[in-house]
């Protein structure tokens, strides 16, 4: 039973180009992800590793310097990256793609009333009366549980805390009803019981309404709880993917098991034997794999059981 | 516990911004106390507009207080004026959260470096400067090839170790620690807090860290005090705050920690958000939020109730 | 690892800190200040030679931009007459800028603090604004009624319009500088307030001032020949340009127009050259603009 897949990317490669001063530099390499339907994957990577220019490459939203060199990003049967930019905007960006991002504040428009932003992406994509648009994006705010929705409407974003202003974003994505949500950090930059309020928003609308979700993330624990997918990203790379409890359970590429072991040791642990114990043994056991298998890997992957991809080559 | 050996003792302290336009005070802290006592941690926790910050700056003496006493080994520092605090400077060093701003951009690390030894030595030989600069450097796990960098070439990780050495190069008896992890990645995060502890091992001297990062707060601290809209509203030893929190705002805090072992259920997720430190409630501040609020909860703010070993909680469903 | 070849960073530096203005201000200055300097050498004649019984005379191969009313040959004089005022220029911007600047630093660190250093910058900044309300020119002439009219005194009255200037720009950028991190750190590890400022805070807040500075000097000279044409600047028959013009402007009524034109013509490129290379070093400096 193989479900649908929804998005593809194929290959995918961002780089800085090459200009006097510099050669080339790789921000991307090779990526490949896919997205079926109703499933939720998680991309995980510390800082540097590349997870928001993945993020803004997927909708083709890549600040300069960075370009696209090669790849694809199929949605449908579609390559996103080969469309003409109306074509973009207009059909598929808040329309079948929809992106939450952090630090929420900055990201909505300060002179405009929140409600009148939200109500006015749905209208580019639906032709509707205003007041029909208005009554939609008010269900939307309860729902995601914005009191005192009708007030709300007409504030600023400055007026609104980091918890509430991403709810108005999150509104934003979901008001065209897009049939994937990309989410980068959507927890990121908001205070810790806050953050706790959009997880379990996030939680809420992927159990209620079944959406089919990439999120990328520093937190372990979020990705855990959120995704049955994970795609572990270093430096530009996809390190190990897999399913969610294989790969937290059993991660094969060392520096899955380093994030994983952080996430959940303290100082007398990592001073402990039986971490260093731990960190070489899965060090040992990756080298192995890799000269054994050198002849085996496929562009640098070995397959193992239940889609469980780990890069071996260097 | 007797006042002797009480490093920094802070009685009352109150901090109010005035606003334009407006007759109400930001209240940033409240008749905050508390003891700290020599060679201990405390981690000082709250979420934004909490006062932690603010509290910071207080017992550095960058801002003036409104009201209230911080009292340095028995001796009244928090009113005095900057130039009089001066010479205690040298025992109340900081690591702030960002390194990347908290350090000059145009000046190289060796100068830097250097600067509280021509501040606060006597007349150093350059070979005698560039060794305890050495030593320094070694102490936080970094080497010479740093020295010749400006603080741009550096990572954050190598660069909060660089402020780390910088406040402990006078040896100060107290060290205030504002969000130094927040602006790190896991592994970078991780290496600062094992370097952290490593040095309280051997320096033996006082930490008040401030941050939102419960994990290293965990790690690194002996007490911890929870702090809301500018007031403490639990303090207590860490195993008691982490394990058995009392206060409804700490349990909600703790059960935030996600991690890949956290049940779901247990979560709590609190509702609404921060009241606005100019309109504060009459009653208790976290009534609007609490689940286990009860009437009198809105007419009048609890009393401190203690239990042994120091431990006290402002909430209603303790006291009697 | 590549590195940066000779070639990348002579380009790199060329494209960071060159643009246009500076180009076409140094096209235009540099030629008009080698050939003031070496007036002495390239000029025709002594600027204050009279060439008795040929005043006013017409463009001529003798006299390639003709005679004053004086009988004194213009060309060599619009030789020589950019010296004072560059010099004048110089001078009045740096009194400005050597008195302003540590003004500035002072006013912007210490204002609104607590304590002696507080009060005394909340005095200097009024004082400030009472010698920028001074008009220049009632100024220039009251000087020189007391004390006689003499370059020295053109200079200083120009000066002391200028500390106002440089000493608001640097108090803007301190006040700014004062509360970043970096400084708060400095005060942290106990240094001195001195340090601070010269050391930290300076660098951080003397680009403004850079700018000003060709602009001062350009706009001393405008002052310079506007205070010349009062008959409070330079006096006859040193060769200045404003005096020039002054003198000049009488005869034009009379058809003779060159002795007004001519030094006109070189006063407007000297402003202009020197507006070029402030906008270019403004557009220079600004970190936003280095790729």
């Amino acid at each position: 039973m193989t479900k649908e897949r929804i998005l593809g990317i194929h290959n995918l490669s961002v780089v800085v180009p090459e200009e006097q001063g510099h050669p080339e530099i790789s921000i991307l390499n090779g990526i490949n992800l896919y997205l079926k339907k109703d499933e939720h994957v998680g991309i995980i990577g510390g800082s540097g590793s590349g997870k928001s220019v993945l993020m803004n490459a997927i909708i083709k939203s890549l600040q300069e310097p960075l370009v696209i060199k090669s790849g694809e990003v199929v949605l449908g049967s579609e390559n996103i990256l080969t469309m003409k930019h109306d074509q973009l905007n207009n059909k598929v960006l808040g329309k079948r793609i929809a992106s939450i991002c952090p630090n929420p504040n900055w990201r909505l428009d300060p002179i405009e009333p929140v409600g009148e932003q939200v109500k006015n992406i749905y209208l580019s994509h639906f032709k509707v009366k205003e007041a029909e648009a208005r009554t939609r994006v008010l269900e939307l705010f309860n729902m995601v549980g914005i009191p005192d929705a009708t007030t709300r409407y007409n504030a600023f974003s400055h007026e609104l805390s980091g918890g509430m202003a991403q709810r108005v974003l999150i509104t934003m994505a979901l008001i065209c009803e897009p049939e994937v949500l990309l989410a980068d950090e959507p927890t990121g930059g908001l205070d810790v019981t806050i953050q706790m309020q959009v997880f379990d928003l996030i939680l809420r609308l992927i159990r209620e309404k079944q959406r089919s979700i990439i999120i990328a993330s520093r937190d372990i624990g979020l990705i855990y709880h959120l995704c049955n997918h994970i795609y572990v990203l270093k430096e530009g790379r996809i390190v190990e993917a897999g399913n969610i409890k294989d790969v937290i359970q059993n991660p094969i590429h060392p520096y899955t098991c380093k994030l994983i072991k952080l996430s959940e040791s303290n100082y007398k642990i990592r001073r402990s034997q039986e971490y260093m114990d731990l960190l070489q043994t899965t060090d040992n056991k990756y080298y192995k794999l890799c000269e054994e298998n050198a002849a085996h890997c496929k562009d640098g992957y070995l397959m193992f059981e239940n889609e469980h991809i780990v890069r071996v080559c260097k | 516990m007797s006042e002797q050996v009480l490093l920094l003792s802070v009685k009352g302290l109150t901090k109010f911004y005035k606003i334009k336009d407006s007759s109400l005070p930001v209240r940033a802290l409240d008749n905050v106390s508390f003891k700290l006592p020599e060679d201990c941690t405390l981690g000082i926790v709250g979420e934004s507009g909490c006062g932690k910050t603010t509290l910071g700056k207080c017992i550095l003496n960058l801002i003036d207080i409104t009201k209230g006493e911080i009292f340095f080994k028995g001796e009244d520092v928090g009113n005095l004026k900057q130039t009089l605090f001066r010479p205690y400077r040298k025992n109340i060093q900081v690591v702030f959260q960002n390194p990347h701003n908290a350090l000059n951009p145009r000046i190289k690390i060796k100068t830097l470096l250097s600067e509280p030894f021509l501040v606060w030595g006597n007349k150093l030989t350059k070979e005698a400067l560039d060794e305890k600069i050495s030593e320094l450097l070694k102490a936080v796990h970094l080497d010479d090839s740093t020295l010749k960098k400006y603080p741009h070439q550096l990572s954050g990780g190598q660069l909060q170790r660089i402020s780390i050495a910088l406040a402990i190069a006078t040896q100060p008896r107290l060290i205030v620690l504002d969000e130094p992890t927040t602006s790190l990645d896991a592994e970078s995060s991780a290496e600062l807090i094992d370097l952290f502890i490593n040095l309280k091992q051997k320096l033996h001297n006082s930490y008040i860290f401030i941050s939102h990062d419960l994990h290293a707060i965990e790690d690194i601290c002996d007490m911890v005090a929870v702090m809301y809209l500018g007031r403490i509203v639990e303090m207590g030893p860490k195993e008691q705050i982490f394990n058995q929190p009392r206060h409804p705002y700490t349990k909600a805090l703790m059960s935030a920690m996600l991690s890949v072992t956290t049940k779901i259920e247990d979560i709590i997720v609190l509702e609404g958000e921060v009241p606005s430190p100019v309109h504060l409630p009459e009653g208790c501040y976290f009534y609007s939020r609490c689940k286990v609020r009860g009437k009198q909860c809105a007419k009048e703010y609890p009393g401190k109730t203690t239990f042994e070993n120091g431990e006290y909680v402002y909430c209603f469903q303790y006291q009697k | 690892m590549m590195k940066a070849t000779n070639k990348g960073k002579r380009n790199f530096f060329i494209k960071k800190y060159i643009n246009v203005y500076l180009i076409i201000g140094f096209v235009i200055l540099v030629p008009l200040i080698l050939v003031t300097f070496f007036a002495d050498k390239i000029a025709p004649y002594d600027p204050t030679t009279v060439f008795s019984g040929e005043y006013l005379m017409g463009l001529s191969n003798k006299h390639i931009m003709g005679t004053d009313s004086l009988g004194m040959d213009i060309f060599s004089r619009v030789m020589y007459a950019p010296r004072i005022d560059l010099i004048i220029g110089i001078l009045a911007t740096s009194l400005g800028t050597i008195i302003g600047v540590p003004l500035g630093l002072f006013v912007g660190y210490f204002e609104s603090r607590k304590g002696i250093n507080g009060k005394i910058s909340l005095v200097l900044i009024r004082i400030l604004d009472v010698i920028q309300a001074f008009p220049v020119f009632i100024l220039g002439l009251a000087i020189v009624a007391v004390t006689g009219q003499k370059v020295i005194n053109v200079i200083y009255v120009l000066g002391f319009i200028w500390i106002p200037v440089f000493a608001r720009l640097v108090r803007v950028e301190t006040l700014r500088t004062r509360d970043k991190l970096f400084v708060l750190q400095e005060r942290a590890i106990g240094q001195k307030n001195s340090v601070i400022i010269f050391k930290h805070i300076l660098p951080n807040a003397i680009s403004p001032a850079i700018t000003q500075i060709s602009t001062s000097i350009a706009a001393s000279i405008l002052l310079t020949a506007g205070l010349s044409f009062v008959g409070a600047g330079v006096r006859m028959p040193h060769p200045e340009l404003g005096l020039m013009i002054s003198i000049g402007s009488g005869n034009m009524i009379t058809g003779q127009w060159w002795p007004t034109v001519f030094p006109g013509i070189i006063l407007a490129i000297l402003v202009f050259g020197l507006s070029m290379i402030g906008e270019g070093i403004t557009i220079s400096i600004d970190p936003r603009n280095w790729k």
